[in-house]
C-alpha cells in the first residue's frame, strides 16, 4: 500500500505560504521549512507510519507555515502600506454593499460546501482511529471463492486456526448480540459484543476504569463478567464507580470488571462486551457466525500475513472439504473495510463541490472585472497623483484577499452549520460518519480562501485590466472577451452539475418507485431478544410469541399482527444452503443460496404478501406437524421451471431435516430496493423458532399509538424485556436509500446554486453590452429598428457563449458519465431525457437572464441616448 | 534590550524545550505539543528579542550525508537568564522540582 504523497502536498503548501514571507527572509525561510519536512518524511518512512499519521505530521505543520509567514509579514515595515490597502479595500466594499454582500455570500456558500464535504471525508478517511497503531488492525474476511462479493461468517475453529498462523500477533472473534439490560425503573435493549478475551490486546485499547478481559474468562464455566462502554456507563449509570458491581443482562448477573473508552466500536453497535463462550454446535466448523479482527505481528507486512492466511485456508480446505472448500481468508485493514466502498461517492462529491467553487470564482472574477473597468476613473486619478501601476495592482490583489477573507469566514460559519445539518439528515449514522470541524478542516478552509483569491483576483489582471488601468475605458475588448470566457466556463461547469443531479433525481425516483413486494403503510415493527437463560426451550419461546400476538391483536387499533425472524430492511439476512430431496446432499454447493425466514401464519396477511400458488402457512403447521415451507416465485420459476414445486421436499439444515413446499408467494425485497429478486424460503415460526424476533402490527386507521402500545405489551409480557427499533415499516424502507437521497439532495442544491450563478453571469454580460452600446441602440431605434432586432443585437453574443458552454458541458457530462455509473439506478449515465431537460431548462433560464437587461435596451429613449455622453 | 524578561507560557515552553536539547523547529513542536503555527512565530520572536539565536548546520557535511541542512536554535545567554527567572517564579509556585538543564544555577 503506497502512502499518499503528503510530503509533496506539504512542500506545495509551504511554497504557497512563502509568497507572504518578506522577500529578504524568503529564501532562508523556504530552506528551513523544506529541510524540516524532508527530515520528518524520512522519519515517517523509517517508522513505517500510516497515512493518517503522515498527514497529521506533514500537512498539519505545513498549514501552520501560513501563520508563520503571515507573522513575518506583519513584522516588516512595508506592512504599513498593506494595512493602508486593506483599510482602503474595506472602505470601498462598504461603499457598494450590494456587490459585497453578493460576493461574500456566494463565495461563503462555495467554501461552506467544500468545508462540509471535507469534514465528512476527513472523519471517514483521514482521522486516526482511537486504536493504537490502527494501521496494524484488520478485519479478517471469509470469502466464498466462487462468489467473492459474498462475505461469510467465521466458524470458531477457523478463527483459532488463523490465530495460530504466526503472522498475526493477536486475533479476536466477535459476535454482535443484543442484551436486555435491567435498570432501576426500566429494561433497555443494548447492543453488545460477545468477544474473545484478547479483545483489548487486539484492538490496542486500555480500559478507562478497571481492567480488560484476561485469558480464561472466555472459557465455559468462567464467572460471568462484563466490560461497559463509556457511553453506556455515563448514560445509564451516571458514571458512578461500577467496578465490582453486578449488572443484570437477560436476567443474569454479570460482574462489571472495566469500562472501555467511548471510541471502541468493534463490533459495530456494541455498548458493552462479555466474553464469548461457545458451546455445542457453535464450536464446530459448520457454524459460521463470527466476525474476526486481527492485529499484525511486529515487523510483519500485511502481504506476509495474507500469504500466511492463504496457506491456512488452503490447508483447511484440503483437510475439511465439507466445510472449508471454496473458502479463502483475507485480511482487510479496518479502515479500508469500513470505507473502501465509499471512495467513489466521496470522489463524486468532492469533484462536485470543487466544480462549484470554480463556478463561484468564475462568477466573482467576472463581477470584479466589471467593477475594475467601471473604476477606470478612480484609478486614473490615483495614477495621476503618483501611484505606480504596481501599487494599483497590489491594491486590487489586496481587495481580492479581503473579499476572500470575508468569504472564508462566512464559509467556515456556514460549513459548521452544514456539518450539524448533515448529521441530522443522516438518520442511522454508520460508524464512519463522524464529521467535525477540526483544525485540519479549518486549515483547508484557509487554503481554499487563498486559492479562491488567487483564482478570481488574478483574472482581471490577466485579462488585461492592468494594462487598461488608468485609461478611462468602459469595458475594453480584453475584459469583454474574458467575461465571455468566464460565463462560458460557468455554463459548462453548471451543466455538468445539473446533469449529475438530474441523473440522481431520476435514479431516486426510479428506486423509490420499486415495489418491495409487501405493503409498507400503517405497519409498525419492533424487535425483541429473548434471553436464552429463561427461554431455554422452543416451547417457552412459542408460548411467549403466542401471547405476544394475542395481546397485540386484542388492541382495538390493530387489525392483525405477526412475528418474523428477519424483518425485511431491518434485521439483515440469513442465507442458507439447501438441496432437494433426491438431489443428493452435495447439491447444496451448486444450488443458489436462499434466504430463510421463520414467520407466524399471520405474516402474509399482515405484510400484504400474496401467496399465488398453493396455500399459506397455517396455525396447524405447528411444532408437532409435518415440516412445511412456502417459497418465493423466483425460487419456483428459476429452480423448478415448469415442474410444480408443491409437494417437493427440501432441506436446509444439517443433519438433513426435510420440509415440504406447500405454497409459492410473490417475491419480496429483503435487504434493499435495488436488490434483485432472490430465492426465499418461509418456514413456520412454530417449527423453527428463534430467540431474536420482530413483531409487526398492522394498524387500523391512523395507528399512531400502536408503537407505544407494542412497547407496553412487551413490558407487561416480561418486565425483563426491552423492544428495540420501533418504527414504521414505510420509514425503514425509505431509510434504506438514505445515501442516494442525501447525494441527490446535495447535488440538486449544488446544481441550482450553480445555475443561479451562471444566470447572474449572463445578466452581467448583457447589461454590459447594453450599457456600452446605449448610444448605438438609441440611433438604431431612431432609425426604426424593432424590438426584436434590438434584442438580437444585445443578446447574440451571449447566446453564442451560452450555446458553446452547453455544448462543452454536455460533452464533459457524457465523458464523466462513467464515473457516476455506480451511483445510478435504472437510468443510463447518458440518459437522453435528463440531458434534454437540463439543456432545455438551461436555455430557458439563460433566456430569462438575458431578457431582463435586454428589456432595458428596448425601452431606451433615442433622444436621451443621443444626448448622453 | 531593556525588555522585561516576562515569558508567555508558549515562549517558556519553547525555550524550555530548546534548553532540553530540542534544537529544530519540528522537534520543538513535538516536545512541546504545540502546533507549527504557534512554535515558529514564537521562535522568530525569541530570536528578535535576543532570547534565542539560530544557525545553520554545516552545509557541506549535510550534503555529504545526502540530506538538506537544518536550521537549529539555541538559547542565548539572555534566554538562559529569562528561563531561570521563569523557573524560579514557577518554583515559588510549584515547589523546587524544576531545574534548567545545563545552566547549573537552577534552583
Amino acid at each position: 500500500m503506497s502512502s499518499p504523497p503528503f510530503g509533496a502536498v506539504a512542500r506545495w503548501l509551504v511554497g504557497n505560504a512563502a509568497i507572504f514571507v518578506p522577500r529578504r527572509h524568503r529564501e532562508r525561510w523556504m530552506r528551513e521549512w523544506e529541510a524540516e519536512i524532508w527530515h520528518r518524511e524520512q522519519r515517517l518512512a523509517r517508522d513505517g507510519a500510516g497515512s493518517g499519521r503522515a498527514f497529521l505530521q506533514l500537512v498539519g505543520p505545513a498549514l501552520g507555515s501560513f501563520v508563520h509567514a503571515g507573522w513575518l509579514r506583519i513584522q516588516t515595515p512595508g506592512f504599513d502600506a498593506a494595512r493602508q490597502d486593506i483599510s482602503f479595500a474595506v472602505r470601498s466594499y462598504r461603499r457598494s454593499p450590494g456587490f459585497t454582500l453578493a460576493a461574500v455570500l456566494t463565495l461563503g456558500l462555495g467554501i461552506a460546501a467544500n468545508v462540509a464535504v471535507l469534514a465528512v471525508i476527513e472523519g471517514a478517511l483521514l482521522r486516526p482511529y482511537a486504536y493504537e497503531d490502527a494501521e496494524d488492525l484488520a478485519v479478517l474476511v471469509n470469502r466464498d471463492v466462487e462468489r467473492p462479493d459474498l462475505m461469510l461468517g467465521w466458524s470458531y475453529p477457523d478463527v483459532e486456526a488463523a490465530e495460530q498462523s504466526g503472522a498475526l500477533s493477536s486475533v479476536m472473534a466477535a459476535d454482535w448480540d443484543p442484551f436486555n439490560l435491567r435498570l432501576d425503573d426500566r429494561t433497555e435493549w443494548i447492543g453488545g459484543g460477545l468477544v474473545s478475551s484478547s479483545m483489548f490486546e487486539t484492538l490496542g485499547i486500555q480500559p478507562i476504569r478497571g481492567r480488560g478481559f484476561v485469558e480464561g474468562e472466555d472459557q465455559p464455566g468462567a464467572a460471568p463478567v462484563v466490560v461497559l462502554g463509556e457511553r453506556l456507563w455515563r448514560q445509564a449509570f451516571g458514571a458512578k464507580e461500577m467496578i465490582g458491581e453486578t449488572v443484570w443482562l437477560d436476567g443474569q448477573g454479570y460482574e462489571v470488571i472495566g469500562v472501555a473508552p467511548a471510541a471502541t466500536d468493534v463490533p459495530e453497535g456494541a455498548d458493552l462486551w462479555v466474553p464469548l463462550k461457545p458451546t455445542g454446535e457453535r464450536l464446530t466448523r459448520r457454524t459460521h457466525w463470527l466476525q474476526a479482527y486481527a492485529r499484525l505481528a511486529p515487523e510483519t507486512e500485511w502481504s506476509e500475513a495474507q500469504a500466511t492466511l492463504d496457506v491456512v485456508s488452503s490447508r483447511l480446505a484440503a483437510e475439511f472439504v465439507d466445510t472449508n472448500e471454496g473458502r479463502s481468508f483475507e485480511a482487510i485493514p479496518l479502515r479500508d473495510y469500513r470505507t473502501g466502498d465509499l471512495r467513489p461517492a466521496f470522489i463524486a462529491l468532492f469533484s462536485a463541490v470543487g466544480l462549484l467553487l470554480l463556478i463561484v470564482c468564475a462568477n466573482l472574477a467576472s463581477l470584479l472585472l466589471a467593477r475594475s473597468t467601471n473604476r477606470g476613473g478612480e484609478f486614473g486619478v490615483r495614477q495621476a497623483l503618483g501611484a505606480s501601476r504596481g501599487r494599483l495592482v497590489r491594491q486590487m490583489l489586496t481587495e481580492s484577499l479581503v473579499l476572500a477573507g470575508m468569504g472564508g469566514l462566512v464559509g467556515l460559519a456556514f460549513g459548521t452549520w452544514a456539518v450539524g445539518a448533515l448529521g441530522r439528515l443522516v438518520s442511522e449514522q454508520p460508524v464512519w460518519f463522524a464529521p467535525t470541524i477540526d483544525p485540519s478542516v479549518v486549515g483547508f478552509a484557509i487554503v481554499l480562501t487563498f486559492l479562491s483569491a488567487a483564482l478570481f483576483g488574478t483574472a482581471p489582471l490577466l485579462a488585461g485590466a492592468a494594462r487598461e488601468l488608468g485609461r478611462s475605458v468602459r469595458g475594453g475588448r480584453g475584459s469583454r472577451r474574458s467575461r465571455d470566457v468566464l460565463v462560458f466556463a460557468e455554463v459548462a461547469l453548471s451543466t455538468v452539475l445539473l446533469v449529475a443531479s438530474g441523473l440522481l433525481i431520476r435514479s431516486l425516483s426510479q428506486i423509490t418507485a420499486v415495489d418491495p413486494g409487501f405493503e409498507t403503510e400503517g405497519r409498525v415493527s419492533g424487535t425483541v431478544q429473548l434471553p436464552g437463560a429463561r427461554y431455554d426451550s422452543d416451547e417457552n419461546v412459542l408460548q411467549f410469541v403466542d401471547r405476544l400476538i394475542e395481546t397485540t391483536e386484542a388492541r382495538p387499533d390493530v387489525a392483525s399482527a405477526a412475528v418474523v425472524t428477519r424483518m425485511p430492511f431491518r434485521s439483515g439476512t440469513n442465507q442458507v444452503m439447501w438441496w432437494e430431496d433426491g438431489q443428493g446432499e452435495n447439491a447444496f454447493r451448486e444450488n443458489p443460496q436462499a434466504e430463510l425466514n421463520s414467520v407466524t401464519p399471520g405474516y402474509f396477511e399482515t405484510m400484504g404478501i400474496e401467496v399465488r400458488h398453493g396455500r399459506r402457512l397455517e396455525v396447524t403447521d405447528d411444532y408437532d406437524a409435518e415440516e412445511v415451507v412456502v417459497i418465493s416465485e423466483t425460487f419456483a420459476r428459476e429452480f423448478f421451471g415448469s415442474r410444480d414445486p408443491l409437494g417437493v421436499r427440501i432441506s436446509f439444515s444439517y443433519p438433513p431435516r426435510f420440509a415440504r413446499v406447500v405454497g409459492v408467494a410473490e417475491d419480496t425485497k429483503h435487504l434493499g430496493l435495488e436488490q434483485d429478486a432472490r430465492f426465499q424460503i418461509y418456514a413456520p415460526f412454530a417449527q423453527r423458532p428463534t430467540s431474536r424476533l420482530t413483531i409487526i402490527a398492522l394498524a387500523r386507521g391512523e395507528g399512531g399509538a400502536v408503537g407505544a402500545g407494542l412497547r407496553q405489551i412487551v413490558r407487561e409480557a416480561d418486565s425483563d424485556l426491552a423492544i428495540s427499533g420501533l418504527s414504521m415499516v414505510s420509514d425503514s424502507v425509505a431509510d434504506s436509500v438514505w445515501r442516494l437521497r442525501l447525494l441527490t439532495r446535495l447535488f440538486w442544491a449544488f446544481g441550482v446554486f450553480a445555475l443561479l450563478l451562471a444566470a447572474v453571469g449572463i445578466t452581467g454580460i448583457v447589461s454590459q453590452a447594453v450599457a456600452r452600446r446605449t448610444r448605438e441602440i438609441g440611433i438604431r431605434i431612431a432609425l426604426g429598428a424593432g424590438a426584436g432586432q434590438i434584442l438580437a443585437l444585445v443578446s447574440r453574443r451571449v447566446g453564442r457563449v451560452v450555446l458553446a458552454g452547453l455544448v462543452a458541458g454536455t460533452g464533459a457530462a457524457i465523458a464523466l458519465g462513467r464515473l457516476a455509473e455506480g451511483a445510478l439506478y435504472g437510468v443510463e449515465p447518458r440518459d437522453p431525457f435528463t440531458f434534454a431537460v437540463v439543456v432545455g431548462g438551461f436555455a430557458l433560464v439563460g433566456a430569462i437572464a438575458a431578457w431582463v437587461p435586454a428589456r432595458r435596451a428596448m425601452s431606451i429613449d433615442p433622444a436621451n441616448a443621443l444626448r448622453a455622453d | 534590550m531593556g525588555r522585561q524578561r516576562r515569558l508567555s507560557f508558549t515562549a517558556f515552553s519553547v525555550l524550555y524545550a530548546m534548553a532540553n536539547g530540542h534544537r529544530y523547529g519540528f522537534d520543538i513542536m513535538e516536545s512541546t505539543g504545540l502546533a507549527s503555527g504557534t512554535v515558529y512565530p514564537v521562535l522568530s520572536r525569541l530570536e528578535r528579542d535576543g532570547l534565542a539565536r539560530s544557525s545553520w548546520e554545516d552545509e557541506q557535511r549535510a550534503s555529504a550525508e545526502g540530506r538538506p541542512a537544518r536550521r537549529y536554535y539555541e538559547v542565548s545567554g539572555e534566554g538562559q537568564a529569562a528561563l531561570r527567572d521563569a523557573v524560579q517564579m514557577l518554583s515559588g509556585i510549584a515547589g523546587d522540582r524544576l531545574v534548567v538543564p545545563g545552566s547549573g544555577g537552577g534552583s
